[in-house]
């Protein structure tokens, strides 16, 4: 459980470093991809009986609310969104896993970003049209997590694969 | 002594008559015809015998080459990274010399050098992280600048690091003066990282390709920092203001090196603004 809960930990943390050193400045249009939530997205398909995808969720929101420049508390808004919805599927639904990343990771890049711009909205009165922060950084920011889903499904497999007891990888 | 008989005679004069002739060079053409076979089985032999010498020491050859090859290989992998990384100082050389430049031309600012480390893990916010901190005297509020111009201002600092937020975030307000028309503006940065110039009087002359410069109003920038050029102006009609968009002088996607004005320290004016119902004495 231990070796668990510092795998997850250790894993969002990286991610959050890559993010805000490498992954910030891949730009399309004006959307990145976001490594904390691919992280989080292969990580939930491997383990949910440590923890549910949610409080992994709020754990990777953590590391972004300690990088990022957002109002407080908005990161855990999205990232806990995001959590609560993979809670819900992979309740219902636990196998094929590509779909599921695929889905967790749209779901969660319009939770996190739509969460973003409202924080935004809200706390720091910035507006824009609901076009614009839809084709010039949602839509981009989907594509661009979509590009980068298998090689972090690679990548953060074999760290879970290292990391989780063989119990737990056999679900 | 023997008397010389008659054939020993003949022969010797026939010896002694072809040395003649071949003395007067009469016969030339006949040795060179006569000679002709034999320098070609000659040369052959030769053709053939170096041919065989150099198959027999090919192995040698071949070895000494494919040795020298290798070290002409690493020689050229080990001048390829040195170029990689001269050419990776001179680009180092040529921003630090901007950045002196630009600090040669306000020289009543003190700099702090900084490099970029990281971006906001967010898109909607144009804000990067830099390698000082409290440990180094920068205080949040300080003015950031680049080679080109003006960056941003110091947001938060931790005894290390420090965020900044750029100029193009959309939160972000900075006062400016437009050159030469001289007239004063609100530039404000957007979530596409756009700038736009806000409050421009209808009757000012505002031309593209006008200097975009901070005005010191409001007491958060120091004046006279460029920040970049009018792109576009517009016009719109029953509007109280005309606007114009902004070409920034600073490359922010390629932000590396900034410079923090240490020896600026903002001035909060929001006390000193009149609210409504605040009434005097």
């Amino acid at each position: 459980m231990f070796r668990t809960f510092w795998g997850g930990v250790l894993l969002f943390v990286f991610a959050g470093v890559l993010q805000s050193g490498l992954f910030s400045g891949w730009r399309l249009l004006h959307g990145t991809p976001d490594a904390v939530l691919l992280a989080w997205a292969v990580w939930v398909l491997y383990e949910t009986r440590y923890a549910p995808p949610w409080a992994w969720a709020l754990l990777a929101g953590a590391v972004i609310e300690v990088y990022s420049a957002l109002p407080v508390g908005v990161p855990l808004l999205g990232y806990g969104l995001a959590g609560l919805v993979a809670h819900y599927v992979l309740q219902r639904i636990e196998e094929p896993r590509i779909p599921l990343l695929f889905l967790f990771l749209w779901i969660g890049t319009i939770l996190v970003q739509g969460s973003a711009f409202l924080g935004r909205w809200l706390f720091d009165d910035v507006t824009a049209s609901a076009q614009v922060v839809l084709t010039q950084i949602i839509l981009p920011s989907m594509l661009l997590n979509s590009l980068l889903a298998l090689p972090f499904y690679a990548i953060v497999g074999e760290w879970a694969d290292w990391t989780l007891p063989p119990r737990e990888l056999a679900a | 002594m023997k008397r010389p008989t008659l054939p020993r005679l003949a022969i010797g004069l026939m010896m002694a008559g072809l040395v003649l002739l071949a003395l007067g060079g009469y016969l030339t053409p006949w040795l060179g015809r006569a000679v002709q076979p034999v320098l070609r089985v000659q040369t052959a032999v030769v053709r053939y015998a170096r041919a065989v010498a150099d198959y027999l020491a090919a192995p040698t050859d071949v070895e000494t080459l494919r040795r020298r090859n290798q070290e002409l290989e690493a020689q050229v992998a080990q001048l390829q990274t040195q170029l990689a990384i001269l050419q990776q100082q001179v680009a180092e050389l040529e921003l630090y010399a901007a950045l002196l430049d630009l600090a040669r031309k306000h020289p009543e600012h003190e700099y702090k050098t900084a490099q970029v480390i990281g971006r906001d893990p967010s898109p909607f916010m144009h804000y990067v992280i830099i390698n000082v901190g409290s440990d180094d005297d920068i205080r949040p509020g300080m003015p950031v600048v680049s080679a080109q111009g003006l960056a941003g201002q110091i947001d938060a600092v931790i005894p290390r690091a420090s965020r900044v937020r750029l100029i193009t975030d959309p939160a972000s307000k900075v006062n400016v003066r437009i050159t030469p028309a001289n007239v004063d503006a609100l530039l404000v940065g957007s979530v596409t990282g756009d700038l736009k110039l806000q409050m421009v009087p209808l009757d000012a002359k505002v031309n593209v390709g006008d200097l975009v410069v901070t005005s010191g109003l409001g007491g958060q920038y120091p004046p006279n920092l460029l920040v970049g050029q009018v792109a576009s102006t517009q016009r719109l009609a029953h509007a109280l203001f005309q606007e114009a968009s902004v070409q920034p002088a600073t490359d922010f996607p390629n932000l590396k090196v900034v410079l923090v004005i240490t020896n600026f320290r903002p001035v909060d004016i929001t006390p000193l603004i009149p609210t409504p119902g605040a009434g005097g004495p």
